[in-house]
């Protein structure tokens, strides 16, 4: 099922540290991991999945390093750093609150099982 | 050959977005891996190199949105020398009012007061104009650029019923302006081919008859001859850099030759209107 784009744009930042919460990676993966794990629900543009993650960089939330793929291609490998784990900790949280309000407006467990 | 071309055009049409020349040449690495991993994945799936090419840039988005999401992520930094530099030249001017202040005919210490309360505003006035986000003009430039007409309109309409020596005079300040408007005019005519430049042309003219129509007194002359370089400079900036698709030197031979030939005459036009309003 398609996800309208406004529901997503605020939780990507959550979903692209949790995804490198787990292991190092480069855009192209974080893509294809998201899709994969999603069921193609989060298609994320590379055109978005950059920019933020540059500014997360900024912010110190990841750091970055090159490798030479086998391809010989330079990959940018992201990683999450303490303040990016600590950060995440807290949208998950903030995140939870949410959706636990909006289930129980829409009819809390009925929402789940329907 | 042309598939490359055609990554290789989306990858300039992203770094044009970026202000900062530093943080382009990673960040265009950076997206033509992307790209090429994303077509050699489309390919594995069976779809031929040019199909996955296309598919691929599709898939990236619109170079121009993207270029300026990366462009919000990677601001420039400040251009110290620059800044360092402006306010070499401001202290410069005011010791140089010390050094020949006392013995200006008019009352020295006066007149350096002033100077310093000129010089505070000129540097807020500055700093406004540095956190100013200019990419508003290539967003409303249509706004940006009728508004500014309309203002010298309706200055030249209102003062000239109050006025018999000439139109009041610092209406000439706001014709400063128009380079600035007129650039982002431009920006928006980019890929719109022929039609794009001929109304560039259009504007610069209307441009350039506001100016002759506000009297500026003794400077009208030299306001209209910066006005109109300005105008040519960046439009023969923006032809050469491809924005309109159209043949270059056909466009600039266009262009050079129209102003020769309209130049001698509205340049004679100025300088006798000058002329009128200072007698």
């Amino acid at each position: 099922m398609a996800i309208d784009k406004s529901l997503l744009t605020g939780s990507t930042t959550m979903l692209i540290l949790k995804l490198l919460d787990r292991t190092d990676m480069y855009g192209y993966q974080m893509i294809e991991e998201l899709r994969k794990k999603s069921n193609n629900a989060f298609e994320l543009k590379a055109g978005t999945l950059y920019p933020l993650l540059h500014t997360l960089e900024q912010k110190n939330m990841l750091t970055s390093y090159e490798e030479i793929a086998d391809n010989a291609r330079v990959r940018k490998y992201y990683r999450i750093t303490k303040h990016g784990r600590k950060q995440l900790k807290e949208k998950k949280e903030e995140w939870k609150v949410y959706t636990t309000a909006v289930n129980d407006v829409l009819g809390g467990a009925s929402f789940a099982t329907a | 050959m042309q598939q490359p071309s055609k990554i290789t055009e989306y990858l300039e049409a992203v770094r044009q977005q970026i202000r900062w020349k530093r943080a382009q040449s990673p960040v265009l690495e950076e997206i033509n891996n992307h790209i090429a991993d994303q077509k050699d994945a489309f390919i594995r799936e069976g779809l031929t190199e040019e199909e996955a090419t296309d598919k691929a840039i599709v898939e990236m988005g619109d170079p121009i949105v993207v270029g300026e999401q990366l462009d919000r992520a990677h601001r420039p930094r400040p251009d110290w020398p620059l800044l360092v530099m402006t306010a070499a030249m401001l202290l410069l001017g005011l010791a140089i009012q010390i050094l020949i202040g006392p013995n200006h005919r008019n009352n020295g210490a006066e007149m350096f007061q002033k100077q310093i309360v000129w010089a505070g505003i000129a540097i807020l006035v500055m700093i406004a104009a540095y956190f100013f986000n200019f990419t508003i003009i290539g967003k409303f430039p249509k706004t940006g650029f009728l508004g500014l007409c309309a203002i010298m309109v309706a200055d030249y309409l209102f003062t000239r019923a109050t006025s018999s020596t000439g139109r009041s005079i610092y209406a000439i300040n706001l014709l400063l302006m128009f380079p600035t408007a007129y650039t982002g005019f431009v920006y928006r005519m980019r890929n719109k081919g022929y039609g794009g430049f001929i109304l560039c042309g259009v504007t610069f003219i209307i441009s350039a008859y506001i100016t002759v129509l506000v009297p500026g007194g003794r400077n009208e002359a030299v306001v209209f001859f910066l006005l109109c370089t300005s105008c040519l400079i960046i439009l023969t900036a923006a032809v050469t850099k491809g924005w309109f698709n159209v043949r270059k030197i056909f466009a600039l031979f266009i262009m050079y030759i129209s102003t020769t030939v309209a130049a001698w005459p509205a340049l004679f036009f100025v300088m006798r209107a000058g002329g009128m309003s200072r007698g």
